[in-house]
């Protein structure tokens, strides 16, 4: 039993969310300043990069029970789109994400109209094939895109002069990165905390969970399903163009199925019906991607080919099992589990409930006997 | 829950009152009708464009290709038909049974064709132990579940060659003569005796299997468990075992497959990579659910991609993969059963 009991929607209540929002608000704003190293205050901007792009596949996934591969091209699609204006046409960094956003939810209704009005996870295949298609294309277009040599911009994005953070010192620039990641990153969270409260996130979950009845109570599943599949689309865009303001280079080969495969891996590890399983998922991705392959790149495993990689991916197919197995509500969810040993959230008890009150006599002490009602 | 719709007992099957085969029929005879039709149009285009020989030699390659592509589809809708799961992994698997049979056939020095069985034998245990201890555990209809950890294995086999076999192409040999001097001519087009032995060895096992799932009470079990989890548990098939043997068999077809497309390209960890989303393409267009399907589409996409990158020279070579995505786009938009698939009903 819970140590703490907390009644919804009670003062208490409100203060333990106000409280820890602020908390969690304060921590990542103070963060960087309390690190010293760019490297550091890179992989946390990275972490914020990729929580995008899996919050918005947990749209997809969690929330609608569709899976896409694809999520790479889309991901790459807004990158492209950010270093290309921003290089070509001189656009500031941030005005471009919208025009990613607009990119991406036209390029996932695209894909998603054909594939989704059928039952099934026919998705999965077509964008597949999408994330196998997104390098093709882009060095095929080597004058827009850069082909194969990437494609860069010379010039960092830069903070506006009342920044209080000094731009010349060595972590100045990454700091600046770090915070308009996190405050685009911030909004998205609460976009998609919107969307999944609202109506149409409330049909997402009858479409997941029961997709006939959902049809027969009036919802447009295939409607619904698009929807989701265009918004999780630009969400990932979203994220290609924090990344790009990261690290301003874009290549072919970073978007490739591997991204795509990973970002299902760090979304299901996170938790995947979930808006908050996303940072843990994004810290999973980040370790995973970088942290565990480095490590990896200098064993010497056998006979000193270049292994790294490999054992990441034999790790994340292991991770991806265990959690599918163990743990199929993600890190979040053990969170969770852990959080309510301590303090237990209950809901509200409706108001005059007495009146209602079910009036039969138990016949055994734990269960209620219906006949007798 | 899929009914399909010739599960109605007041449908005599064959006779003449047979109305609804006999829609499937005139719906498959129409689809194929319009795939012929395109066909046949752009050959037209292709025979003025190019001469007859450039063109039946792009045909034979194509086709050719093709059934290579039809048999990895053909592995993808054995499992597909008892689980309504679509194997993401299927293609890592036959990359990791060609290495294997590469092995044997290396560092063992067996003769090509016993290394090769001897991989298909392994390959179709292994596949029955990770059935076992990895799907199994899942709830049939829980196909989200199971797709994502077709999805793991998908990750994790890919890496394991990659650490075991290393990242260097190799030259795989072919199970037929293949001389500079061993082909047939046929119009001034060269057909290979690699490929046309490739095409008839795979037409057989296609039969063998149609055979094995229309006349045996094993393929009876599958057609059961694919129409209805809940019947055919009701009728006391055993699920789990017949799931198994699906993969088993879709692995040692995977891994034939292989060993066949192998000597086409080269063996590398990624090699199947591509011919995996081609045979997406061919199960798609054919029908998840039909074994001659299978290899109908995997002709036809084998037929597209050689025409359509070879005759329009802005898509370029590499543009295989497009060429698929939009075989897919286009048969979900279309005929979402694919040429010769069922379409199923569903209720709550």
């Amino acid at each position: 039993m819970a140590a703490f009991t907390v009644e919804e929607g009670t003062r208490a209540h409100r203060g333990i969310r106000w409280g820890s929002a602020l908390l969690a608000a304060a921590v990542l704003i103070v963060l960087p300043l309390l690190t010293g190293s760019v490297g550091t205050i890179e992989s946390f901007t990275q972490i914020a990069c990729y929580s995008v792009a899996i919050l918005g596949l947990g749209l997809l996934t969690g929330h609608c029970g569709q899976i896409s591969l694809g999520h790479s091209a889309f991901v790459g699609l807004g990158g492209y789109t950010t270093v290309i204006l921003v290089a070509d046409h001189g656009w500031p960094y941030l005005a471009t994400i919208p025009v990613s956003v607009v990119l991406c939810l036209i390029a996932g209704a695209v894909v998603g109209i054909p594939a989704l009005r059928i039952r099934g996870l026919y998705l999965a295949t077509v964008t597949l094939a999408v994330a196998a298609l997104f390098p093709v294309l882009v060095d095929k277009f080597p004058s827009f895109t850069g082909g194969t040599d990437g494609k860069f911009v010379p010039q960092e994005m830069a903070s506006p002069d009342w920044f209080f953070v000094d731009p010349y010192t060595e972590t100045g620039p990454a700091t600046d990165h770090y915070y308009a990641v996190l405050v685009v990153a911030a909004i998205m969270f609460l976009i998609a905390r919107n969307i999944v409260r609202s109506r149409t996130g409330r049909a997402m979950h009858a479409v997941r969970d029961a997709p006939l009845s959902a049809a027969a109570s009036g919802i447009r599943v295939a409607r619904v399903k698009i929807f989701a599949f265009a918004v999780s689309a630009a969400f990932a865009g979203v994220a290609g163009s924090l990344l790009v303001i990261q690290v301003p280079a874009v290549s072919d080969s970073r978007f490739d199925l591997y991204l795509s495969i990973f970002l299902l891996v760090a979304l299901i590890a996170g938790g995947s019906a979930s808006i908050a399983g996303a940072v843990p998922g994004a810290i999973v991705f980040v370790v995973l991607r970088t942290w565990i392959a480095d490590w990896a790149q200098s064993l010497d495993l056998l006979s000193g080919r270049p292994d790294g990689g490999q054992i990441v991916g034999i790790a994340s197919g292991a991770l991806l099992i265990a959690f599918v197995f163990l743990l199929p509500g993600g890190v979040i969810d053990g969170l969770g589990r852990l959080r309510r040993r301590v303090l237990e959230i209950v809901p509200r008890t409706p108001e005059g409930w007495q009146r209602h009150r079910f009036t039969g006599t138990a016949t055994t002490p734990t269960r209620p006997a219906l006949r007798e009602g | 829950m899929a009914i399909t719709t010739t599960g109605r007992p007041e449908a005599p099957p064959g006779g003449p009152r047979d109305v609804l085969a006999a829609r499937r029929r005139r719906s498959a005879a129409h689809g194929l009708g319009v795939v012929a039709a395109l066909l046949a149009a752009f050959s037209v285009y292709a025979i003025i464009d190019g001469g007859f020989q450039l063109y039946l030699q792009r045909v034979a390659d194509g086709v050719l290709n093709g059934f290579l592509y039809g048999m990895v589809a053909l592995a993808l809708v054995l499992v597909f038909k008892a689980t309504g799961v679509i194997n993401f992994a299927q293609g890592a698997m036959g990359m990791v049974g060609t290495f294997l049979a590469f092995t044997f056939a290396e560092k063992w020095s067996l003769p090509l064709v016993l290394a090769i069985v001897v991989a298909m034998v392994v390959s179709a245990g292994a596949a029955a132990g990770i059935e076992r201890v990895l799907i199994r555990p899942f709830d049939p209809g829980n196909h989200l579940a199971i797709t994502i950890v077709t999805l793991a294995l998908y990750l994790a086999f890919n890496a394991l060659a990659a650490l075991i076999w290393g990242f260097d192409p190799r030259g795989f040999p072919t199970l037929f003569p293949h001389d500079a001097g061993d082909f047939f001519s046929i119009g001034g087009a060269r057909l290979y005796y690699t490929s046309v032995g490739t095409a008839v060895l795979i037409l057989v096992v296609v039969v063998v299997l149609q055979l094995v799932l229309s006349r045996t009470k094993l393929g009876l079990a599958f057609r059961c468990v694919a129409t209805s989890v809940e019947s055919s548990r009701l009728l006391g098939i055993h699920i789990g075992r017949t799931v198994q043997s699906s993969w088993a068999m879709a692995a040692a077809v995977g891994t034939l497959a292989g060993c066949l497309a192998a000597p086409t390209t080269y063996l590398d960890p990624t090699f199947m990579d591509k011919i995996l989303i081609y045979a997406f393409a061919a199960a798609t267009l054919g029908g998840l659910d039909s074994i001659a399907g299978s290899v109908v589409g995997g002709v036809l996409v084998g037929l597209a991609i050689a025409l359509l990158t070879g005759y329009i020279p802005a898509l370029g070579g590499q543009f295989g993969l497009g060429c698929a995505f939009f075989v897919i786009i286009a048969v979900l938009q279309f005929k979402p059963a694919g040429l010769l698939g069922r379409r199923s009903q569903e209720r709550v």
